[in-house]
């Protein structure tokens, strides 16, 4: 028997608000992993302050998207919500290393990021790549579903 | 999907293991084996978040003082005060207090930044009141020499957070954070209408993040040094903010011409030449966040042409990996300081007590003003201590003689720099208890006559220090 689904319109504007506000901290990450390695290369210090700022911006836009992430699993009847508490556990690590690294980041000089920061921005990237494609995965599974 | 979340797993396992591994150890080091001139230097630790433990202010209520050593006796000499950081004795007795607040708009560099403005305001934070308008000079007058104020003047006012004065053939500098400038000034005059000279610029803002700029004036009185601190913690904002910093500068009196005296001393104050041999001294501020027992603060006699590592390298060749790319050729130059005084304690006044009425216990030394700092698990600092000395070098273990500036979590005061007072007494700045406290003898003995700050006396049989009895008024303070 087909599952039957209905979407209210307030769910699918924090669906679509939590799928928007993800894709910034993703992004912060992304590219603070590659100031890290312009500043490995270069000892330039613009590059690790780069680095600092995209962490930080990255947290405080990532929270709120897993709060809100959080909220729209609650709104979800009628299905199995497994696969998304997975997701939010996987978008819970990938916030926890970057709050890590922003740590390791906060030293001064070539320590915040050689090498244990750039270490850390790659582990949050692979992380945060295989926590997104999840995602995209059981979404489209379920668009399939209606 | 079950084994990516078991590889994850792992990977959050091993970093958390290799973070603990990195934060074991050093709770219980003895900070006493870091004062003297050979400190046990730990390996340096790269902690995740620093240890800081951070004094909320209270100020002084209800007569409370700090507490002296055996000997000693203390007063307030002058209270409600707007930040005082120095102190200066002219030579007619007179005293100058330099009040003065750092500069602001440090330009935010990173987001630590932020978090750091903010613990310093609790560190620095007022006990209580409207703050006084502050960055002004006031001179203090005993016209009885009974250890107690008669006259206060307010000499300069909205100064740029000056540090510094030095006084010679009527004219007074005073080290402004961006320069060093003149006024023409007779002792005994009790204000200051001319306009200022500029001697000679100072590397001050837009980041001027060690701001004080402390003066000496050479035996001779011919030429000033200045110190100026290095713009940053470890290079954080790039070498080339450190152009002429973390340096004593000497410059020339008549033609302000000025040359780097000494490199590699990260926040030099306390500048003050040794009457036994000419040598110029300083206490110097050393870098952090290289765990709580690193690096330890240091007083040196300050040789020409001399480089003391920062930011390659700390004690010699001790080097600091935080600052890319390595310069063992500089590593190579630098040379150890004489005497450590232990890690964050963050010295910033220091003074000889040879010619002064102290008791025998302390008359031949220094005494040095611990302002203390938050980058350790325990109040460091926060506390004027005594260093003896033999020949014009410290000889034996520094002892406390003016503590009780924290008491549980709270500051009551923090003292800065230090000078002798027109009667031999040690005068102490406190900058966040917005007062002078002058600590003297206990058997009321003076000094026969001032002796300025600036003065380093040679004939010294002359200057025996006597009985209070026979005391007379100093030349010039007459009004």
């Amino acid at each position: 028997m087909p599952r039957t689904y209905r979407q209210s319109s307030s769910g699918l504007f924090v669906l679509q608000l939590h799928s928007a506000l993800l894709q910034f901290p993703n992004v912060c990450f992304i590219l603070a992993l590659l100031t890290d390695i312009t500043y490995w290369k270069t000892a330039n210090l613009m590059w690790q302050n780069f680095s600092d700022w995209l962490l930080f911006a990255g947290l405080v836009v990532g929270g709120v998207a897993l709060l809100v992430g959080i909220v729209e699993l609650f709104m979800q009847r009628g299905e199995d919500r497994r696969p998304y508490w997975l997701h939010a556990l996987g978008s819970l690590i990938v916030l926890a290393l970057a709050f890590w690294n922003s740590l390791v980041h906060s030293a001064d000089g070539w320590i915040a990021v050689v090498p244990s920061g750039l270490v850390l921005s790659a582990i949050t990237v692979v992380v945060l790549l295989i926590t997104d494609f999840y995602g995209r995965f059981i979404r489209s599974r379920r668009l399939g579903h209606q | 999907m079950t084994k990516s979340i078991r590889f994850r797993s792992t990977g959050i396992l091993l970093l958390t293991g290799l973070l603990l591994a990195g934060r074991a150890g050093a709770a219980d080091f003895d900070p006493s084996q870091q004062v003297g001139p050979n400190p046990v230097l730990p390996e340096p630790e790269h902690e995740l978040v620093a240890s800081v433990k951070v004094a909320g202010v209270v100020g002084w209520k209800d007569g409370a003082m700090p507490t002296v050593a055996d000997g000693l006796t203390i007063s307030a000499y002058a209270t409600d005060l707007a930040n005082p950081r120095t102190v200066h004795t002219l030579p007619n007795g007179d005293v100058l207090v330099v009040q003065s607040q750092g500069p602001s708009g440090e330009p935010l560099g990173r987001p630590k930044d932020l978090i750091r403005g903010w613990i310093m305001s609790i560190a620095h934070g007022g006990g209580g009141g409207k703050p006084k308008q502050s960055n002004l000079i006031t001179l203090l007058r005993d016209t009885n020499r009974d250890g107690k104020v008669d006259e206060t003047h307010d000499l300069l006012t909205d100064l740029n957070s000056p540090f510094g004065v030095a006084w010679i053939d009527d004219t007074l500098y005073v080290a402004n954070t961006d320069a060093i400038v003149s006024y023409p000034y007779k002792l005994g005059d009790t204000s200051i209408t001319a306009q200022p000279t500029v001697l000679t610029q100072l590397p001050g803002g837009p980041i001027d993040h060690h701001w004080t700029k402390d003066l000496a004036l050479s035996p001779d009185g011919t030429k000033l040094y200045a110190g100026v601190g290095s713009n940053s913690n470890i290079t954080e904002n790039g070498l080339a903010a450190e152009l002429n910093r973390a340096a004593i500068w000497e410059i020339d009196r008549k033609t302000g011409a000025g040359r780097l005296y000494a490199t590699g001393l990260r926040n030099p104050n306390g500048l003050e030449f040794n009457a036994d041999t000419g040598q110029l001294w300083a206490v110097v501020n050393e870098r952090d966040e290289l765990g709580p027992n690193l690096v330890p603060d240091y007083m040196t006699s300050v040789k020409d042409g001399a480089f003391y590592g920062w930011p390659w390298s700390y004690y010699g060749d001790h080097v600091d990996v935080r600052v890319q790319p390595p310069r063992p050729d500089m590593v190579a130059k630098a040379i150890a300081p004489d005497y450590a005084l232990s890690s964050h304690v963050a010295p910033l006044g220091m003074t000889f007590t040879v010619n002064t009425a102290m008791p025998v216990a302390f008359a031949n030394g220094a005494f040095v003003g611990e302002h203390g700092s938050w980058n350790r698990s325990f109040y460091a600092g926060y506390k004027v201590v005594y260093v003896p000395f033999k020949a014009g070098a410290p000889d034996g273990q520094a002892v406390d003689v003016v503590t009780g500036f924290v008491e549980g979590d709270s500051a009551h005061g923090r003292p800065v720099g230090l000078g002798i007072d027109g009667t031999g007494a040690l005068l102490i700045a406190d900058d966040v208890g917005n007062t002078i406290w002058r600590v003297a003898n206990g058997d009321g003995t003076v000094t026969p006559q001032p002796i300025g700050t600036d003065q380093t006396p040679t004939g010294q049989a002359a200057l025996v220090p006597q009985p209070a009895a026979a005391t007379t008024p100093p030349a010039g303070t007459t009004n």
